[in-house]
């Protein structure tokens, strides 16, 4: 690994944690308010991943596996504020029920 | 009010005490980058950050007990079993640490003896107070736990929340008893070490800040004990899924097996999932209550928390956790950024939310808000970020130049202390240090002076008017 692609390396991982965190916080916000911008805002963050984790398999040193988790992360992230949106309103339905 | 709820006051009140002591020899430590000579052999730039270090580690500490000393009678409606003890000890372990810090600056270091180790410095990073002090805070863990699990025993009920907490003191206690041992190997020092540091600071930590903030939840937004406690099950789960394992990115390069780089490096790079799910949570429970909520401050800290959590913890973390990178990173600036900005969200910001919430109970006020807390929020937050900024690009810098292209060589460091970006990010780190630190003094002032709501509603009124 050069120092350069070490640093663009460390910078596109940091990139993609923070995608995933714009991507979760549009898209919770956009459930709240159900405003057009903020879940449009949601999905450009997430389509910010996909690019970011087709970067890091193209043009980073990492090793095979690590870009293979990488790839599965970037799925996980997609379900993560769906799921767990779902989750939270469901408890909350049942807790409103009880 | 309980006498356990006194001493919880008690308690944050001495946090914010050993958080201002955190912030002085944190502003005195950055001094040393910029002029390295500076007190050369009067007050040496190691022991200015042992201070700050185990001032962070004594003022969380410290909060945490005051929160849970807070909530505990609250919860099981009775009195904490024990409390007197809790008392004496609480002033015990006050006096301890003001003479630990005493000999820290006064006596610094020792010749390598056994009596160094017992009465000036144990040598351990992080843990450094000599060994009476450490037996003392062990006495102090102990009475803490039986405090809680006695208090259960008494009410003859527990909790979704205290079951929790009860199994966290487990690891609590006993893994401190890891800053003892004497390993004369480095490599095993280290693997041991790490025990304490990292499942102390991301397992243990982590369950206990879930319980504080599950309470503090319950308390401030009326948010269902139901739900919070499924949601704090979930999360312990998975933190502790992530967070163990996790241990790994520490064992990189320090004599430790080869699988190691991929245990460390898979579990930590999962850490920022369930950090992104506890975001989902913080946005949902924030657009529940359309952003509002009586206690204001505490509101808003404890949202700071989650996100200062994930961002802090998630993003910077996963820059510098896969060994490929960690190898370059590893002890730079670069760290220290990722270490200011995960502990400031993950534990600060849920402290001071329990700072809040306490203040407002304890003078029976319905609710806070004022001027000075909004300027602290923003001074605070907006000097952390400066100085995690500035240390993340002279970190970058470092691992650049001084580890990648210079090979860590002792002429590249000191060809890396006169470069540019290095040096600016530097004064950048002292400058916005001491914007955190003005940020301190005003969340001191607005605690000693915070009003309800309604008060500063009718003072600003009459500005306006005049």
């Amino acid at each position: 690994m050069t120092p350069a692609a070490m640093l663009a390396t460390a910078i596109l991982l940091g990139a993609f944690v923070a995608a995933a965190g714009a991507y979760g916080l549009l898209y919770c916000a956009a459930r709240i308010s159900d405003r057009k911008m903020l879940r449009t805002g949601g999905y450009v963050s997430y389509m910010g991943l996909c690019l970011i984790t087709l970067a890091l398999v193209a043009f980073t040193p990492l090793h095979v596996g690590w870009k293979v988790f990488v790839v599965a992360s970037c799925l996980i992230y997609l379900m993560i504020p769906p799921v767990t949106w779902r989750y939270l309103t469901r408890l909350h339905r049942e807790e409103r029920i009880r | 009010m309980y006498r356990s709820q006194r001493l919880g006051l008690k308690y944050l009140t001495a946090s914010t005490v050993m958080f201002g002591a955190m912030v002085a020899f944190g502003l005195l430590s950055s001094i040393y980058y910029i002029w390295p000579g500076f007190l050369l052999n009067v007050f040496n730039f190691n022991t200015a950050k042992i201070v700050h270090i185990d001032g962070l580690v004594i003022w969380l500490l410290m909060g945490f007990l005051g929160a849970i000393y807070w909530f505990l009678p609250q919860e099981l409606e009775c009195e904490v079993e024990g409390i007197a003890l809790a008392e004496i000890l609480f002033w015990v372990f006050c006096a301890a640490v003001a003479v630990v810090v005493a000999v820290l600056i006064f006596v610094q270091y020792g010749a390598a003896s056994e009596s160094s180790m017992w009465f000036i410095n144990q040598g351990r990073k992080y843990v450094e107070a000599p060994r009476w002090a450490a037996l003392g805070i062990v006495a102090v863990m102990g009475v803490f736990a039986y405090n809680v699990i006695g208090t259960a025993v008494k009410a003859r009920k527990t909790t979704g929340i205290l079951t929790v907490l009860i199994f966290d003191l487990v690891p609590l206690v006993v893994l401190y008893l890891d800053a003892f041992p004497e390993i004369r190997n480095m490599s095993q020092d280290l693997f041991w070490w790490w025990w304490l540091v990292h499942l102390w600071v991301e397992a243990t930590w982590e369950v206990l800040i879930g319980c504080i903030m599950a309470w503090t939840l319950i308390h401030l937004v009326s948010a269902s004990r139901r739900v919070v406690e499924s949601w704090l099950y979930v999360e312990v789960a998975m933190v502790l899924g992530t967070g163990i394992l996790g241990l790994g990115h520490h064992y990189f390069f320090i004599g430790t097996p080869r699988y190691w780089f991929a245990i460390g490096g898979f579990f930590s790079a999962l850490e920022p999932l369930p950090l992104l799910g506890m975001v989902v949570h913080a946005v949902y429970d924030a657009g529940s209550n359309h952003l509002r909520a009586a206690n204001r401050p505490a509101f808003y800290w404890t949202l700071a928390e989650a996100f200062g959590n994930f961002i802090g913890g998630g993003v910077w973390g996963f820059m510098m956790t896969l060994p490929q990178i960690n190898l370059y990173s590893h002890g730079t600036q670069w760290t220290a950024s990722h270490g200011h900005f995960a502990f400031w969200g993950a534990y600060g910001c849920g402290v001071i939310a329990v700072l809040y919430l306490a203040l407002e109970k304890s003078r029976g006020y319905d609710g806070l808000d004022s001027r000075a807390w909004r300027w602290s929020f923003a001074l605070l937050n907006i000097g952390m970020l400066g100085m995690v900024g500035a240390l993340l690009v002279a970190g970058m810098d470092q691992a650049f130049y001084e580890r990648a292209i210079g090979g860590s060589t002792w002429g590249a460091f000191l060809a890396m202390e006169g470069r540019p970006w290095f040096v600016e990010g530097m004064w950048t780190r002292s400058a916005f240090g001491l914007l955190f630190a003005c940020g301190y003094a005003t969340l001191v002032y607005d605690l000693l002076t915070a009003r309800r709501p309604e008060a500063a509603v009718t003072e600003s009124m009459a500005a306006a008017g005049s």
